[in-house]
């Protein structure tokens, strides 16, 4: 038998406890705990969604193409308000309205990319067929039998399939070739609302779908061939009106209608589905688009009532992130301000529980060192920059003065026009952004303030006035989060384009006086106060705020910087109000140690 | 009852006290007292514990320094100002007691 060397190249280390040099799957002998070992990257195991921007107009029944970062939704309805002609365009955050179809219906069909699509049949029993080329619909050579809540799918413009449908229910299948739709094989079960993935009209899949009456709920999934269906594996969970996106060995459907509307989602694997991560809002009938269960985006449909939410899905394989802990403070405080990277990080300002401070310590990646003080001892004090050019401003209560932080010593800056604490910050010493913020006697600022090196000029202010919020990002795109708005803590997050603030996706936890780290495209809000201290983490991905790993102590007001792949945080207050000296570092990424013998 | 979690007292050294690997691995909680939870009949946790030198407690032993500090903080609040323990801003309250879990 071959040697561990001759199989895989090298020895097997021997070392005493866990070796920090393995690579990914690396096996080594543990000589404390007598075991072999190996570690491999931690990453999620099922797909998960998160909210992005909603579509303009709400509505059901839309027909939609294209994949989770680029699609267009068309079409719809919303009861009472009759059919709709609108088209929407999604560019990966926001949708924008295009130009309309030229037949107004609900409960279409969409195949094809964001730049090159079909759009057929709907409600009323549509024969109708209209092709997109990224700019205009145009009317093309109709279905041979008109009928709405169908399946179907196909990878392009040219090359689509069209199966089951009402009324009634129907088994039909027609098959585009990007001139005509020609009558083939029918699905072996009749029904109608089904969901439907594939590449083209020679390989795709239908699943789920309906009859009535009596009401059946059907779990069926056939595989189309070119020429006939056959049954595969059923869904784990049978329902009608579910988004469904992909191809026939790599799909996925979600939401639907299971007597109540439903937020499971299944991928299906070319054999079998298996459960992922549910959608944040249950519902059926929405847009649905995506070309792999890797990825995909639904759009409104009906919660009840009917919705605008639109949530994108992104499948199994994306790196976990964790905390561990770094070197301790020199000084333990909370309501002070920090700001660099988690390998050359910087804390300064802030409380000890007896005595505001003026202490500055700077964190290479293992130590906090102390070096040349503030001149005015403050806390909740607001800062940016790097560890050689940093910039602070503001502090209780209320006030105006800035210092400018050169690598090596603090020098007065220009007055703030609104002397004020807790302000949210973003960019750099030289072109600097303070906003926000409040005063002891309670009030909260809206305020906005940019810095150019030597003086505060006010610019646009925020939407929501607010005290201790979170903030990211460089001087013309920066974001906003969290904070103490009137009367409590807010989960608000604004999203600054140079010249405005525009209100995006909230935090999932409204809370104030939190760390912050990374850019307005890639970040992290840590910790914080809801009316007690928390150790929550929440992580920005553009779009939308989504639940991390926590700090392993919860915490309040701390010094924070660096990006979602490498931060840091220090000090802060504990739950029962303790100065801390603690300092914890994120890793995007993480591995875990497997032990061979467990 | 089954335990969902184990106790121990140990001091926060800073770097390495917990490492990546171990923070992917299981989940920690710090309370107040130097007093750190990791899961029960866990064997990274033990390894952890053993690797900081933790000093094991029950629960109801990790219970009693929790209180002890929580107490102490909540008499240092009774005993400021009515101004001070109702500022116009920030959220300032007395500190709340906490229940460990089983």
């Amino acid at each position: 038998m071959a040697t561990y060397k001759e199989k895989v190249g090298t020895a097997v280390v021997n070392f005493a406890g866990t070796y920090p040099g393995a690579v990914e799957g690396e096996l080594w002998y543990d000589s404390t705990n007598k075991d072999f070992k190996y570690q491999y990257p931690n990453k999620t195991t099922t797909g998960s969604w998160s909210t992005t921007g909603s579509l303009n107009q709400t509505r059901q029944g839309i027909g939609q193409f294209g994949t989770e970062s680029s699609a267009l939704a068309f079409g719809g309805e919303t009861p009472g308000a009759g059919d709709f002609n609108n088209t929407e365009l999604y560019n990966g955050s926001s949708w924008t309205e295009v130009n309309n179809l030229t037949g107004a219906r609900a409960f279409l069909v969409g195949t094809g990319t964001s730049t090159a699509g079909l759009g057929f049949g709907g409600e009323p029993n549509s024969a109708l067929t209209e092709t997109w080329n990224g700019t205009n619909w145009t009317a093309v050579n109709t279905l041979n039998t008109g009928r709405s809540n169908t399946g179907g799918r196909g990878g392009t413009n040219t090359s689509a399939l069209y199966f089951g449908g009402n009324s009634p229910a129907r088994a039909l299948t027609e098959s585009w070739n990007g001139t005509n739709w020609t009558e083939v094989g029918d699905l072996n079960a009749a029904r109608f609302h089904l969901g439907g993935a594939g590449a083209s009209n020679t390989s795709a899949l239908a699943f789920g779908g309906f009859t009535s009456p009596p009401d059946v709920y059907y779990p069926n999934t056939e595989l189309w061939n070119g020429s006939a269906w056959t049954e595969v594996n059923d869904l784990n969970t049978a329902r009608f009106a579910l988004g469904s996106s992909g191809i026939a060995t790599d799909a996925l459907g979600y939401g639907g209608d299971t007597s109540s509307v439903s937020a499971l989602t299944e991928a299906y694997n070319g054999t079998s589905w298996s459960e992922q991560g549910d959608l944040s809002t249950a519902r059926a009938a929405g847009g649905s688009s995506g070309t792999n269960s890797s990825g995909a985006l639904f759009s409104g449909g009906n919660a009840p009532p009917t919705t605008a939410v639109t949530e994108s899905y992104i499948g199994p394989g994306v790196p976990v992130g964790a905390w561990s802990t770094g070197g301790n403070l020199n000084t333990a405080r909370g309501s002070l301000t920090g700001f660099g990277i988690q390998t050359a990080g910087l804390a300064c300002g802030g409380y000890t529980g007896t005595a505001n401070s003026n202490t500055t310590e700077l964190y290479n990646g293992s130590n906090w060192t102390e070096v040349n003080n503030l001149s005015t001892a403050r806390n909740f004090i607001s800062g940016l920059g790097t560890q050689t050019l940093g910039l602070v401003f503001g502090g209780e209560p209320g006030d105006t003065s800035t210092e400018e932080w050169d690598g090596t010593n603090w020098s007065g800056g220009g007055n703030l026009n609104t002397g004020r604490q807790g302000l949210g910050t973003a960019g750099i010493q030289t072109a600097a952004l303070g906003f926000g913020g409040g005063d002891p006697g309670g009030n909260k600022f809206a305020q906005n303030e940019s810095y150019n090196g030597s003086a505060w000029t006010e610019i646009t202010d925020l939407n929501t006035a607010r005290a201790f919020i979170g903030g990211v990002g460089t001087s013309t795109a920066a974001l906003g989060f969290g904070g103490q708005a009137a009367p409590g803590a807010s989960a608000l997050t604004e999203l600054w384009n140079g010249s405005s603030w525009t209100e995006i996706n909230n935090l999932n936890t409204s809370r104030l006086n939190m760390g912050n780290a990374g850019t307005s495209t890639a970040a992290l809000s840590i910790g914080g106060d809801t009316g007690s201290v928390v150790a929550i983490t929440e992580d920005w991905n553009g779009a939308s705020w989504s639940e991390v790993a926590d700090l392993s102590t919860a915490s309040r007001a701390m010094a924070s910087g660096g990006t979602t792949t490498a931060a840091f945080n220090a000090g802060g207050f504990s739950n029962p109000g303790a100065a801390l000296n603690a300092t914890e570092e994120w890793s995007g990424t993480s591995t875990a140690t497997k032990v061979l013998t467990d | 009852m089954t335990k969902t979690y184990q106790y121990c007292v140990a001091e926060n050294w800073g770097k390495g006290f917990i490492d990546h690997g171990e923070s992917s691995t299981i989940t920690f909680a710090s309370y107040p007292g130097n007093v750190w939870q990791v899961p029960a009949y866990n064997k990274h946790g033990n390894l952890w514990i053993a690797k900081v030198a933790g000093a094991v407690k029950t629960k109801t032993e990790a219970q009693a320094i929790v209180d002890a500090e929580v107490q102490a903080a909540q008499a240092a609040w009774d005993s400021l100002p009515d101004a001070d323990k109702a500022p116009a801003i920030g959220n300032i309250t007395r500190p709340a007691d906490i229940t460990l879990e089983e």
